[in-house]
C-alpha cells in the first residue's frame, strides 16, 4: 500500500456518510487528488480545520488498489489563509479560483506550475483588497498552463501577427483573435480593443511576481469578462457555480 | 439481497437508505422489528407517518413545528428581542440542550455554498431581514458553523443587516472545554487568542 506526502491546497470538502468527508486537493507532487478523510466530521483532533477550502497543508495519504479515492491519513496546516475567510468578497473570488482548478485540471497529473499559480493568487487575495481583474489574470494564466491558451498574438485564422492598424474580434470556438479580413464584421464574434489585446498579451507573458502590477482599464475589464467567461464556458461546458455568488454580491 | 419475504426485503431496502446504516445493520433492525410486540412496531410506523404528515416549518423561525408557530416562537417567556441565527434545526437543538439561551431563533435551512451553487436566495435570509423590523429585534447572534461557508453566510447576513442598526454578534470560537491546547489546531488557537476575554 503506497504512502504519499505532499503540499496541497484544499479545493473542496463535502460531507460523506455520517462521519467522513470527501476532499478534493490540489497537490504539488501529484496534481489534483480526490480523497476520503475518515472520521473527519466526528474527530476534530485528527484534521481540525485543515480540510476547509483554501487551507494549504502538508498531507499524508495512501492508496488501496482498486479504490478510486485516496485515503487521507493526516494534515499539517502550513497556511490557513484566514484573511480570505474573513472577507465576503475574498471568499467569493477565492471560491472561483478553487472551482476553476477543480474543473480544469485532470486528476493525478502532476503540474507544479499550477500549484505555484494557485498559491500565488491565494496569497494575493489574502494580502490585498479583492479586485475582479485578479480573476481575469488567473483565468488567462491557468488556461495557458493547461493548454487552452487563448491566442492574442496573431489571427487564429490567417496567422497574421497582431498589428495596430487592424480591427480585431475574438472567436470563442477558435480560441483567439480574428483580423478584419477573417471576421468580416461578423457580429457573432466578440469585439475587443487594441488596449485589451495588448494587456492580455502582457498578462500571458510576464513573470508571476510582476502580475500584481498590472491594472485593467474599465473597458478592458468589461471586454475581458465577456470574452474569458464565454471562452471558459465553451471549454467547461457549463458556467462555474461560484460565479453566481460573485454576481449576487455585486447587486 | 437476502432471501426473505418481499415485505421484509422492502423494509431492509428502506432502512439501508438511512444515513450510517448498511445492509447488515438494516437486516438486524428488520429482524428486531419482526420480533418486537406488534403494538411497538405499529407505534414506530405511526410515528414515521405522523412526523411527515404533521410536522412542517414554523412560519416565523423555520424550525420544525407541528403548528403554525413553533413552541419557542409562541413561548412568551423567551426574550423576543434576541435572535440566534443557525444553519439547521439540528444546530438549534444543540443550543437548546444547553438550557442557557433564552432568546428566539431563526433557522436558515442551509448555508451559502458557492461551490455547490447555493446562494443567499435559497436560504431564509430575506425572511430574517424582514423579521428584524417586524419583531423589533435588538440583537442578532450569528451562530453559523465556523467553516468557510459558515463565515461567508455570517458575513453576508451582517452586511444585509448593517442598515437596520441592530446589534450583530458572532458566537465565540476557540478551545473546547476539556480540550488540550497541545492537540488543538493552529486556526482554532489563533481564534481563541483573538477572542480572549479579560478576567474579572
Amino acid at each position: 500500500m503506497p504512502f504519499f506526502k505532499s503540499e496541497a491546497v484544499v479545493l473542496q470538502a463535502t460531507d460523506y456518510a455520517e462521519y467522513d468527508k470527501i476532499v478534493s486537493l490540489y497537490t504539488k507532487n501529484y496534481g489534483r487528488i480526490k480523497g476520503i478523510a475518515r472520521g473527519a466530521k466526528r474527530s476534530q483532533k485528527r484534521f481540525g480545520g485543515a480540510l476547509e477550502p483554501f487551507t494549504c497543508n502538508e498531507v499524508d495519504f495512501f492508496e488501496k488498489e482498486g479504490h478510486g479515492l485516496a485515503r487521507l491519513e493526516s494534515c499539517r496546516i502550513l497556511n490557513p489563509y484566514t484573511a480570505i475567510s474573513q472577507d465576503i468578497n475574498k471568499i467569493a473570488y477565492g471560491n472561483y479560483l478553487l472551482e476553476l482548478v477543480n474543473i480544469l485540471t485532470p486528476e493525478r497529473e502532476k503540474h507544479p506550475e499550477v500549484f505555484r499559480l494557485l498559491l500565488f493568487f491565494l496569497n494575493l487575495l489574502s494580502e490585498q483588497s479583492p479586485r475582479e481583474e485578479i480573476l481575469r489574470i488567473f483565468e488567462l494564466r491557468l488556461t495557458s498552463l493547461l493548454g487552452y491558451q487563448p491566442q492574442f498574438l496573431q489571427c487564429v485564422s490567417c496567422g497574421q501577427s497582431f498589428r495596430l492598424q487592424e480591427d480585431y474580434r475574438f472567436s470563442i470556438k477558435k480560441g483567439g483573435i480574428l483580423c478584419s479580413g477573417c471576421h468580416k464584421g461578423n457580429q457573432a464574434f466578440l469585439s475587443l480593443s487594441h488596449g485589451t489585446i495588448k494587456l492580455f498579451q502582457q498578462v500571458q507573458q510576464v513573470s508571476l511576481v510582476k502580475l500584481n502590477r498590472i491594472r485593467f482599464s474599465p473597458a478592458s475589464r468589461g471586454e475581458g469578462k465577456a470574452i474569458l467567461l464565454n471562452f471558459l464556458e465553451y471549454h467547461i461546458g457549463k458556467k462555474p457555480k461560484s460565479l453566481e455568488f460573485i454576481e449576487h454580491l455585486k447587486q | 439481497m437476502v432471501n426473505c419475504p418481499q415485505p421484509m426485503q422492502t423494509l431492509i431496502q428502506c432502512l439501508s437508505g438511512l444515513p450510517g446504516i448498511g445492509e447488515k445493520t438494516a437486516i438486524r433492525l428488520a429482524l428486531f422489528i419482526m420480533n418486537q410486540p406488534e403494538v411497538d412496531a405499529m407505534q414506530l410506523a405511526r410515528s414515521i407517518i405522523d412526523v411527515r404528515e404533521k410536522v412542517s416549518l414554523c412560519r416565523k423561525c423555520f424550525n420544525f413545528s407541528d403548528s403554525d408557530l413553533c413552541s419557542i416562537c409562541s413561548n412568551t417567556k423567551r426574550d423576543p428581542g434576541v435572535l440566534c441565527v443557525v444553519e439547521s434545526p439540528g444546530d438549534l437543538m444543540a443550543i437548546e440542550k444547553t438550557s442557557h439561551y433564552r432568546g428566539r431563533y431563526h433557522v436558515l435551512q442551509g448555508v451559502i455554498a458557492p461551490l455547490e451553487g447555493i446562494g443567499p436566495d435559497q436560504l431564509k435570509i430575506r425572511e430574517l431581514v424582514q423579521r428584524i423590523d417586524i419583531d423589533q429585534i435588538k440583537e442578532v447572534i450569528l451562530a453559523t458553523n465556523p467553516t468557510v461557508n459558515g463565515n461567508a453566510t455570517a458575513l453576508y447576513i451582517s452586511q444585509q443587516l448593517l442598515v437596520s442598526g441592530v446589534k450583530i454578534t458572532r458566537i465565540a470560537q476557540g478551545v473546547p472545554s476539556g480540550g488540550d491546547i497541545e492537540y488543538i489546531d493552529e486556526v482554532t488557537l489563533r481564534n481563541a487568542l483573538d477572542g480572549r476575554r479579560e478576567m474579572k
